[in-house]
């Protein structure tokens, strides 16, 4: 199996809201991929997370 | 990203302004810079550096202006120093310009001016160009800060990179985006911690024994409602007793009289039990709905007080009616009883007596008031009244119930006095046990009622409390399914970082090694270990072993590194979708005399990769490592020549000889005699 058959593994055998936590996360990561990684930018991004988070567990 | 041309303006050495075109056609992918030390070739690899981020590594990195501009200028003169870079990019073309103004202050000294200024236009493959509004993040977008120097590097400090292992896995990490799950994983860390102190804060132990203590005092509720209605029971066979006690002292003859007449008196002492009680609540409610009033008592002396006081000023008129006025004046009389005349005189009177007269409102209000005054007062006195008369009647009550009560001690002490009839005085004796029974059984109850209500009270407020730990309790529920969400989230993240991070160790070593054989052919390979360090291997017989480099060998081994980097990149860029964790993309490699350590072996080897592994390539030489074969294995690929000359005051002899470059027929000499000054220009040599 090569490396993105053993990611779609790992991520079938998540459960549905961390799976759906993984997508966001990459999508917000990717957005703030080059901003320069700092105090601040760490709050934004976890807050970002979080409301996401709180969106797909309720 | 395809580099297309640079501007440079009075950065340090190169005075004035320069351009430099860059080979980017095909197989002419490369750009040679000759320059002798000193000459600006470390100054110009800085240069795209600031351009791009607005850093430069040189030993002074705030010293870039031209010494020669500022010694020309004039105190307090503005001087600006800017680089412009065009390049291509996913095919569009970008030209970034940064620039930062000085000013004189000293002979040789600036002062910056604010801070770097940077601009950004792009023009699309339809031909319309726009203006950029974030150029540094989308310089960042583009090649990464954190990347750049794998593509803009020096040959010097390039042997580093086979040597550390952290510089390698770092360089790993940021190419393959894998910083991007990298970072997830610690923001989800920090995600799960806050999901569980939210969790924490809800989850209280209060709700816990707030529950605890509700269902305690159920149950003691229950237990009270056994205990009341033993004590009832009680109560009622004691009564039951009592009446058979007293049904038998009727039928005795001593007793008989005494019996009818205590029962009448005990019906009487019901009743003034019960007219006591309705005295109590009569005072209760007097004095809840009226027992403010005494206390206006000061407020209305006071309020007649303002009145009169007004009155006495002038302030409220004394009292001359509207309607006595308007008769007198009908009557043509003034209020001292004189006739007044038609005329100017009259008109004045009758103004002075209109004026001095009560209006009708004021006097209805002033009379109105007081007459509430008057009512405070009266309802004041009522209720004194009444308070009077309620204590009145109870003492009345009560002293009859006080007779009453000592005439039927009285006919206890008769009945049990009467030793003559034995039986008389023993039903009479526990008749008056039954009542201290009966006493004390009803002081039981009304404790068990009491304690009952009190008990419902602190349940009530205890429920009430406990709705509101409710919602925090369904918070804490919550709180808590986020945090295991994001914890698994988190595993998952960090499962996909360990598949990626073997994933790009495996794919790295393997193009290292491809990389190498193509340079050294079998002599040595390499192998990367968990650690992400470049362990270089050499078969040796039937054994294979560990080899310490040479600087040579480090310098190749990086090289391969850089090489095997942009290879990835290349085929990730080729095979990038949608959805992908990497992002690959075609960078250039610059490089600032990269031969230095290499011999006539490897260095053309490492130079003919180089050219064929990077779309495009920029090399900074001095006249030294553009000797042998190097020159050679690049020649096929070079599309442009340039050449930094150098101007100085005073060259020496050494300096003379040693920078001639000869290409073809041209001859170049890269350092030469100036007035004063010493400088760069950028020359550019005719490719033959």
């Amino acid at each position: 199996m090569d490396y993105q058959g053993e990611i779609k593994e790992v991520l079938k055998n998540a459960s549905e809201e961390a799976r759906k936590i993984v997508n966001a996360t990459i999508e917000i990561e990717r957005s703030h991929r080059w901003q320069e990684d700092h105090k601040g930018l760490k709050t934004e991004i976890m807050n970002d997370i979080s409301t996401q988070v709180m969106d797909i567990v309720k | 990203m395809k580099l297309i041309t640079l501007n440079i303006v009075n950065f340090r050495q190169f005075y004035g302004a320069h351009a430099i075109e860059f080979a980017c056609d095909g197989s002419l992918n490369v750009t040679i810079i000759h320059g002798a030390n000193a000459a600006g070739k470390t100054a110009l690899l800085n240069i795209f550096r600031w351009c791009l981020y607005g850093k430069s590594i040189l030993p002074s990195p705030d010293k870039i202006v031209s010494n020669r501009l500022i010694v020309e200028s004039t105190i307090s003169a503005t001087l600006t120093v800017s680089a412009a870079l065009a390049f291509e990019h996913e095919g569009d073309t970008y030209y970034l310009e940064r620039s930062r103004k000085f000013r004189k202050f000293s002979e040789l000294k600036v002062d910056p001016i604010g801070a770097s200024e940077l601009k950004l236009a792009s023009t699309g493959a339809d031909g319309q160009s726009k203006t950029i509004d974030n150029p540094q993040d989308k310089i960042r977008q583009i090649l990464p800060e954190d990347i750049h120097p794998y593509f803009f590097f020096d040959g010097e400090d390039i042997t580093s990179l086979a040597d550390a292992e952290g510089k390698i896995k770092d360089g790993i990490r940021n190419l393959m985006s894998i910083t991007v799950i990298e970072r997830g994983v610690r923001h989800l860390e920090g995600c799960v911690a806050r999901f569980r102190r939210e969790c924490s804060e809800h989850t209280s132990e209060e709700a816990q024994g707030l529950d605890k203590r509700i269902s305690e005092l159920e149950d003691a509720l229950q237990e009270l409602d056994g205990t009341e209605s033993n004590t009832q029971k009680q109560i009622g066979d004691i009564q039951k007793e009592k009446q058979l006690l007293s049904d038998q002292l009727k039928k005795l003859e001593p007793a008989k009289d005494f019996q009818f007449e205590r029962e009448k008196l005990e019906l009487r002492a019901t009743a003034l039990a019960n007219d006591l009680a309705g005295i109590q609540n009569k005072l209760k409610q007097l004095i809840r709905s009226h027992g403010a009033l005494p206390f206006l008592h000061s407020a209305v002396e006071e309020v007649r007080g303002i009145i009169e006081d007004k009155r006495e000023k002038g302030n409220l008129p004394a009292g001359i009616k509207d309607n006595f006025v308007r008769d007198l004046l009908s009557r043509k009389l003034c209020i001292c009883s004189r006739t007044l005349e038609d005329g100017p005189a009259r008109e004045a009177v009758e103004r002075f007596l209109c004026n001095g007269a009560v209006s009708a409102a004021v006097e209805n209000t002033i009379q109105t008031l007081a007459g509430k005054l008057g009512g405070i007062d009266n309802d004041i006195n009522d209720l004194f009244r009444g308070i009077e008369d309620l204590l009145s009647t109870r003492h009345g009550f009560e002293e009859e119930k006080q007779i009453n009560n000592l005439r039927l001690s009285e006919i206890a002490s008769e009945l049990k006095g009467k030793d003559d009839v034995k039986e008389i005085a023993k039903i009479e004796n526990r008749r008056s046990e039954i009542e201290r029974e009966i006493q004390q059984a009803t002081l039981k109850l009304g404790s068990i009622q009491a304690n009952r209500v009190n008990k419902r009270d602190e349940i009530t407020q205890l429920r009430r409390r406990l709705i509101l730990l409710s919602d925090k309790a369904q918070k804490a529920e919550a709180a808590k399914k986020r945090f295991l969400y994001c914890e698994e989230a988190k595993n998952v993240f960090q499962a996909i970082y360990d598949i990626l991070i073997e994933e790009a160790r495996k794919s790295v070593a393997e193009k290292i090694n491809g990389v190498l054989s193509r340079v050294t052919g079998n002599d040595f390979y390499v192998e990367l270990t968990k650690e992400f360090q470049l362990r270089t291997l050499q078969r040796i017989g039937d054994f294979i072993g560990e080899i310490d480099k040479s600087t040579g060998q480090k310098q190749i081994t990086s090289l391969a590194f850089i090489g095997a980097l942009v290879d990835i990149l290349r085929e990730k860029n080729d095979r990038n979708h949608a959805g992908s964790f990497l992002r690959g993309g075609e960078y250039p490699i610059v490089m600032d005399s990269p031969f230095g350590s290499l011999d006539n072996i490897y260095g053309p080897r490492i130079a003919r990769l180089a050219a064929n592994v990077a779309p495009q390539v920029i090399v900074m030489v001095s006249g030294k490592q553009w000797l042998g074969g190097i020159a050679d294995a690049l020649y096929p690929n070079i599309g442009k020549q340039y050449v930094l000359v150098k101007n100085k005051p005073i060259p020496t002899t050494e300096d003379l000889i040693e920078s001639k470059f000869v290409f073809g027929r041209t001859e170049i000499q890269a350092v030469k005699e100036s007035d004063k000054y010493e400088f760069t220009t950028i020359i550019e040599v005719q490719h033959e």
